[in-house]
């Protein structure tokens, strides 16, 4: 039983981590209606920089973040503008292959760049931990849960209270009525391109502590960050995070009994649900569905 | 000549202009006396049915087809005439005359150099080069013959693989093929070299993917079978008197087509040993946390822990099970803790003690042409014998194996020397290797153990190198 509540404890910590990546790609559906296939590429971006921030300056995983976000948000812009802005026509469709196209480019381009060998970012504090239980909970654990929590709740506030994150809710909700009195549609969504990458990038720097990570590694996180989204309700941040909580802890508590399983629990529970509430947890059910 | 010219009166013009195809690269409007049938055939056709021709008159479908029979029929010839009576090509025939000492002797090697397995196909092709200059320089090549290497990159594709090794064997007519990295790209190769009648040396594969088709040309140079790993662990638990043997055992694989069989054959063994399996899971090979799994190992209290792992992982494990203070008198890992370099830097020396592992080739062994590959190495690379890794000594086993083998029976005759190796046990870097019908070895890897900050061999008694020490000393000793 400590072992399950254990798994409990590290599932809830994880979960932290995985709503701050799925949290873009919530924003990034909702803002412009783009599903974002290199969220999790740009994750591993993330990853990969404060690695190499790390081994080459001594730079602190969790300070990188500083430095990277601002960059992965300038590059999320830039991509919204050069690869996403031109398509005019079949956007939900011509999007996915278009960031599916990025992926497979900051894939190949960490290919080059870097070994094709899992690699792990581990700072000097990596091996010390605290007990829960008697088992003994890893403080990279700890401490990527409550970076997460400061962004996601940085982010939360920008939305609710500034201007910005007014004009991208207002966005989200109805693209025509938000541009008919004043907001600038394609500067608010290059924008809201640019924090879901930043924010990737920020998620990269903590899944990087915690998971083993190579350049292909996108191809199966994307899997789990696109079961959050599904299972939080399209669209929707606040049900992004609460789903990756309860993925997270479902999925530790499945690794305590069966590893093997633990990465399946993320689309098993993803079927059940989409069984009874197709539109997802939070998700609003659009108008004239069944 | 501008392309939409057209002249009534001159077919060849008319080909040459306004069949597309043709002008493309088809051999039809490129060789004389083929456009002369063309020319024949298109007048004979409309001066005898009055069959009218497409716009600007190129050619009719019906011809189109003809030429492309014609075309097939050639290729078909020129396939055939390509292969020898008993399916091999002339070069892996190769050579029963006498040896022409200018003539290099060809070696095609499809070697992953981008992709998945760029870091492995970058440190075997260490391996080959060296051995290319070492038999250069100190041995004359082979039978007297320079050895050339010709290595292509297939980036990690099983696609690129086989049409590399085609191209090797056709284009490049080599006199040898040595395999790919992995059973992913070796499965299908191996295929395209049995056709061909070459021998097909592996220094890393022996999957069930490439050994269940069962083809004579396959030959794994390593002293055992990937699926034998943990052999040596077992042989060496049965040394021990009953009352050291570890009563209790748990193990965590991760799903590799290798080590998770290689993980449930060595459980199975050790079971007749009669040592307990307290817990027995495997775990994904990529995004798996294992904090659940070590914490669950722990709360089964095991006095052995089997580690089906690679390299990450393996070095993860043990930072894991310092971190929760599972700390056992066993353990074991199939791969990542007999790496003289890479383990210590990643779990830390003092972590490093007692650990076991399987060692196919390590760098002090007293075997045939050993030390021959770890001075040159030496010389070329710099650095602690301790500190060269297997991949590039595996593959100098390779190259090294197989000159042998042509020296002692005087041809490069792919046929002669797939005879030979099967023959008898064969000497190499890596210790005497007997391989079975399937071409995988029948005998076993050394038993590697850290001890005072260095890995020794401490099984079979005949190599050893260190004394065994158990229970293993504490985490941070």
């Amino acid at each position: 039983m400590s072992v399950a509540i254990y798994g409990c404890v590290l599932g809830l910590l994880i979960g932290g981590v995985y709503a701050l990546m799925a949290s873009g790609l919530a924003l990034v559906w909702g803002v412009m209606r783009v599903l974002n296939i290199a969220q999790a590429a740009a994750v591993v971006l993330g990853a990969y920089l404060s690695h190499t921030a790390f081994v080459r300056f001594g730079i602190d995983p969790m300070l990188s973040i500083l430095f990277l976000g601002p960059i992965m948000f300038l590059i999320g812009v830039a991509s919204y503008y050069a690869f996403l802005r031109p398509i005019k026509k079949d956007r939900e469709t011509l999007t996915v292959l278009v960031t599916y196209a990025l992926a497979i480019g900051i894939e190949g381009t960490l290919g080059a760049a870097y070994s094709t060998t899992l690699t792990i970012t581990s700072p000097f504090y990596s091996r010390d931990s605290f007990q829960v239980f008697g088992n003994h909970v890893p403080v990279t654990y700890l401490f990527a849960f409550l970076v997460s929590l400061v962004i996601l709740g940085g982010l939360g506030a920008v939305l609710k209270w500034t201007r910005f994150g007014r004009s991208l809710r207002a966005a989200t909700q109805n693209p025509q009525a938000a541009q008919l009195l004043g907001v600038q549609t394609h500067r608010t969504f290059a924008l809201g391109f640019g924090i879901g990458t930043a924010t990737a990038a920020a998620a990269g720097a903590l899944f990087g502590m915690i998971y083993s990570f190579n350049p292909a590694s996108h191809l199966e996180l994307i899997g789990v960050l696109l079961a959050i989204v599904v299972l939080g309700g399209f669209g929707s941040m606040g049900g992004a995070v609460v789903a990756a909580l309860i993925l997270g802890v479902i999925s530790s508590v499945t690794g305590v009994y069966s590893p093997l399983w633990s990465g399946l629990t993320f689309y098993g529970i993803l079927v059940v649900v989409l069984l009874f509430r197709p539109q997802g947890l939070w998700g609003l059910q659009e108008r004239g569905a069944a | 000549m501008p392309h939409g010219t057209h002249h009534a009166n001159n077919n060849e013009l008319d080909i040459a202009t306004h069949s597309t195809l043709d002008d493309r690269g088809g051999p039809v409007n490129r060789t004389g006396p083929m456009r002369v049938w063309v020319d024949y055939q298109r007048g004979d056709r409309s001066t005898r049915n009055g069959c009218r021709t497409t716009k600007g008159g190129s050619l009719s479908r019906s011809r189109y087809l003809g030429f492309f029979a014609v075309l097939l029929i050639v290729s078909l010839f020129v396939a055939a005439c390509s292969d020898s009576p008993d399916g091999g090509t002339d070069n892996a025939d190769g050579g029963n005359q006498e040896q022409n000492c200018d003539e290099p002797v060809v070696v095609g090697i499809s070697l992953s150099q981008t992709g998945n397995f760029a870091e492995q196909g970058k440190a075997q092709r260490l391996g080959y080069e060296l051995w290319r200059d070492v038999y250069n320089e100190e041995h004359d090549g082979i039978l007297c013959r320079p050895i050339e290497l010709k290595i292509v990159d297939d980036a990690s594709n099983p696609d690129t693989a086989v049409s590399n090794y085609q191209s090797l064997i056709t284009k490049d007519e080599a006199d040898l093929l040595f395999a790919p990295f992995s059973t992913l790209l070796t499965a299908p190769a191996v295929r395209v070299a049995a056709r061909y009648g070459y021998v097909f040396p592996a220094a890393a594969d022996g999957g069930p993917d490439t050994v269940d088709q069962q083809l004579p040309n396959f030959f794994l140079i390593k002293p055992t079978g990937p699926l034998d790993t943990g052999r040596p662990l077992i042989r060496w638990l049965e040394t021990l008197p009953e009352e050291d043997r570890p009563k209790t055992a748990a193990y965590a694989a991760i799903d590799d087509p290798f080590l998770t069989p290689a993980t449930e054959k060595t459980r199975l063994a050790i079971e007749e040993l009669g040592i307990e399996t307290v817990y027995d899971e495997v775990y994904p090979s990529e995004n798996y946390q294992m904090l659940p799994i070590v914490a669950a190992m722990k709360d089964a209290d095991p006095d052995l822990v089997v580690g089906g792992t690679h390299y990450a992982d393996s070095f993860d494990m043990i930072n894991t099970m310092v971190q929760q203070e599972l700390d056992p008198p066993f353990v074991f890992q199939m791969t990542g803790s007999s790496d003289a370099k890479l383990f210590p830097e990643n779990v830390g020396p003092e972590n490093a003690e007692g650990v076991l592992g399987a060692l196919g080739w390590y760098p002090e062994a007293d075997t045939f042409g050993n030390e021959e590959f770890t001075s040159a190495w030496l010389e070329e690379h710099g650095g602690a014998l301790e500190e060269i890794s297997n991949e590039p000594a595996e593959t100098f086993a390779v190259g090294q194996m197989i000159a042998q083998v042509i020296e002692e029976i005087g041809t490069f005759d792919n046929q002669a020397i797939i005879e030979a190796m099967r023959s008898k046990p064969w000497p190499s870097m890596q210790g005497t290797i007997e391989w079975d019908e399937v071409g995988l070895p029948k005998g076993s890897d050394h038993l590697s153990q850290w001890v005072d900050g260095v890995l020794r061999i401490i099984y079979p008694e005949e190599v050893q190198t260190g004394e065994a020490v158990y229970p293993k000393p504490p985490w941070g000793s």
